[in-house]
């Protein structure tokens, strides 16, 4: 699924405040996990731009961890910021689906 | 600012494709972002990522599938660098010189701009003469001032057509533009005009005269030829002729030729005309100058007119077809024409001098060429301004509007003082006898010829008394000529001082004349027999017969019963010579009751008093 438009863009970003919900991760994960969840063109080069737009809007909490074979990674939490803005993502998006799913389902 | 060492060592680590995206990321986050530690930290993270996917086997365009608008994306979420102060200036800078190009632009193309330049001024004596100028394209009209303003004019060709006379002359040509090339121009130049001149450059001409004229022709033509051999550069010529003509003309030229200048005569036209007219008069010499083209062409026919004596042959009617007729005139200083036609309103004169052609005529008519006979008679007089001479005109030319044939009179003129009496001798022909010096009211104007003894000899006379018309102009009221028979007496009542008589006479005669006032008893050209006899004196009448005319009225002769008038005539219009007896012409029967007013005219044709005597003569009837 590709999402070049603004509101692809404030879908993946909602999806990425939600990934980061529940602990900290690293771009790779992310990445791999919005793959597996049907973003199959989602990569990094759309990734890091969004993080970093998200941590300056002070969305996470970010931390470096040291690997054995390879760079220090930076994982990514959500602050209180990223909480706040995760929920009004999610208010915004169920009221569209509704709205949508009353258009679809609506018999002419 | 600089690559952090661990990010240094991960792009070192990197390969390829990835190495070379490593090094594009970095170079364009360093030159628009700012502060060393975000921009490694960021760095750090994608660096990381992509040596990662890099172990992964993953290929770039996996990982990063745009690589413009990852970076670009990239380098907006960091902090920008700002513009620094020299670029600032350098673009405040550039700004203003943009605006001075602009200004200097709209200055170029938005600025009045001179019309042009004029480069020279040239005249060519061709065609009568054109000043010419190169074409100022831009030039919407041109001022042309000649001579400090002796001549300014305007026109919109880069050529004027006229004609300048010899020698130098200052032309000043100014250009006015429009809209943008709304400066002007002036420019000036010193130009010398020079005609060549070559005398007898005409080839012979034909002279013409009266005698080598037909009588039926009344125009001919004199023709002017160029010479060949000055069909070369040259275009004017100086042409020098003595015309032996005497007549009144027309010239036409042809091909361009113009008249310069009638150098003897006063040219009846103005100079550079194509044609006119013009009198020639024998014995002048006339300096035509002329210009045109070159080539032995025709340059010149003039049209003559034929003059024929004024006035004409014996018995010959002198006339005037419809157009113009040239009359050659010759003696009186001053003189008349006479139209026998009462309807002559379209029938004009022009009197010519032989010396002088400018002022031509006569005193108070202005300038025009022909003078009006528009009341049966005119009569000019030419005068000096300071002797008070008059001059003889020459050539009387008549010109007839009318479709019809007319006919014109030179007519003598002589004054008499008609109050009283005598005898005046006029020639064959006409003559206008001019009556002066008195106030004729109730007088008769009585005049008397008693030669005329043949059939075909013949007396008109007629009278024009002087009027004033409704618009103050003054003329003649003309009758037809009367015939004055043998033993008739003309006479003239109602006339005025001024009033001319006009005698058209066969042969030289003499003509006795007076003015009677019958109301006047003591005049001595009026003799009463009643008055004589009232006197009761002698029954001898006698009295004083003067040249001229006397009028004798009264006296009633009776005859009682028996007594018969025997020899009772009265004087009446009879010749009388000095020591002659004379008898009474009419008379009586000599009847009882026979009765003869007395009332005719004495005539005396001769030179000198005649006493006459009339015995037993009686108011009364009585027996011889």
């Amino acid at each position: 699924m590709a999402f070049d438009s603004q509101l692809g863009k404030g879908v993946l970003e909602g999806c990425i405040l939600k990934l980061l919900e529940s602990g900290f991760r690293y771009s790779g994960e992310i990445v791999m996990l919005m793959r597996e969840c049907g973003f199959a063109d989602f990569s990094e080069g759309t990734l890091y731009p969004m993080l970093l737009r998200l941590e300056k809007a002070g969305c996470f909490v970010t931390e470096k961890r040291a690997t054995s074979n390879s760079p220090p990674k930076k994982y990514y939490k959500l602050s209180a910021t990223g909480l706040e803005r995760l929920k009004t993502f999610e208010n915004m998006w169920n009221e569209l689906v509704g709205s949508v799913e009353k258009v679809f389902k609506r018999e002419n | 600012m600089r690559l952090s060492r661990e990010n240094r060592a991960i792009l070192k680590s990197l390969g390829g494709e990835y190495k070379k995206f490593g090094k594009r990321l970095k170079s364009a986050v360093f030159s628009h972002c700012k502060g060393d530690d975000e921009i490694n930290d960021c760095l750090g993270d994608m660096l990381g990522g992509l040596s990662e996917a890099q172990e992964a086997g993953r290929p770039l365009a996996d990982v990063i599938p745009d690589e413009a608008k990852t970076i670009h994306e990239t380098v907006v979420c960091l902090p920008l660098k700002k513009i620094p102060h020299t670029g600032l200036i350098f673009g405040l800078l550039s700004a203003a010189l943009a605006a001075m190009c602009i200004a200097a632009l709209l200055w170029y193309f938005l600025a009045p701009l001179p019309v042009g330049d004029i480069n020279y001024i040239r005249y060519s004596s061709e065609d009568g003469g054109r000043i010419y100028w190169n074409d100022l394209p831009n030039a919407a009209r041109y001022e042309v001032d000649i001579d400090f303003g002796d001549k300014v004019t305007e026109t919109e060709d880069s050529e004027l057509f006229l004609t300048l006379d010899a020698g130098g002359h200052r032309v000043k040509v100014t250009a006015y533009g429009e809209g943008r090339y709304s400066e002007p121009v002036t420019y000036y130049e010193h130009i010398d005009v020079v005609y060549p001149v070559i005398e007898g450059g005409i080839s012979d001409f034909i002279s013409v005269s009266a005698d080598t004229l037909d009588d039926d022709n009344y125009s001919h033509f004199l023709q002017i030829y160029s010479r060949n051999y000055f069909s070369a550069t040259t275009n004017n010529y100086v042409v020098t002729f003595t015309p032996e003509i005497t007549f009144y003309g027309k010239y036409f030229l042809y091909n361009g030729w113009t008249v310069h200048s009638l150098t003897v005569g006063g040219l009846a036209t103005d100079a550079g005309a194509e044609n006119g007219e013009m009198q020639f008069i024998e014995g002048l010499t006339y300096t035509f100058t002329l210009s045109g083209k070159n080539g032995p062409a025709l340059l010149m026919n003039i049209g003559l007119l034929k003059a024929y004596g004024l006035p004409g042959e014996d018995g010959e009617y002198n006339r005037c077809p419809s157009g113009e007729t040239l009359f050659s005139l010759s003696g009186t200083e001053s003189g008349a024409v006479y139209a026998d036609s009462r309807h002559n309103e379209n029938l004009r004169f022009a009197a010519y001098d032989k010396s002088e052609l400018t002022d031509r005529f006569e005193s108070g008519f202005g300038k025009e060429l022909y003078h009006n006979v528009n009341t049966a008679f005119r009569e000019w007089h030419r005068f000096d301004e300071t002797g008070g001479i008059s001059y003889s005109p020459a050539y009387l030319l008549v010109k007839n509007d009318s479709d019809n044939e007319q006919y014109l009179h030179l007519a003598e003129q002589q004054a008499v003082t008609a109050d009283s009496r005598g005898v005046i001798e006029v020639g064959a022909g006409y003559t206008v006898i001019e009556l002066n010096n008195a106030d004729y009211k109730n007088h008769d104007f009585v005049m008397y010829a008693d030669d005329i003894r043949y059939s075909d000899d013949f007396v008109k006379i007629n009278a024009l008394v002087p009027v004033t018309y409704t618009d103050g102009s003054t003329g003649v009221r003309a009758q037809e000529l009367l015939a004055v028979n043998k033993g008739e007496c003309f006479i003239a009542t109602d006339y005025v001082a001024g009033t001319k008589i006009v005698v058209l006479s066969q042969t030289d005669r003499k003509f006795a004349y007076a003015a009677i006032n019958i109301f006047n008893g003591s005049e001595e050209n009026y003799i009463d027999v009643y008055d004589f006899f009232d006197d009761g004196g002698s029954d001898t009448l006698q009295f004083v017969l003067k040249p001229g005319i006397t009028r004798i009225y009264g006296g009633i002769w009776y005859s009682y019963a028996d007594q018969k008038v025997s020899h009772i005539d009265c004087m009446f219009v009879q010749t009388v010579n000095e020591g002659d007896a004379f008898d009474f012409i009419g008379g009586g029967d000599g009847g009882t009751t026979a009765a003869l007013i007395i009332d005719g005219y004495l005539i005396n044709l001769g030179g000198g008093d005649i006493m006459l005597e009339a015995k037993n003569a009686s108011f009364y009837p009585r027996s011889i």
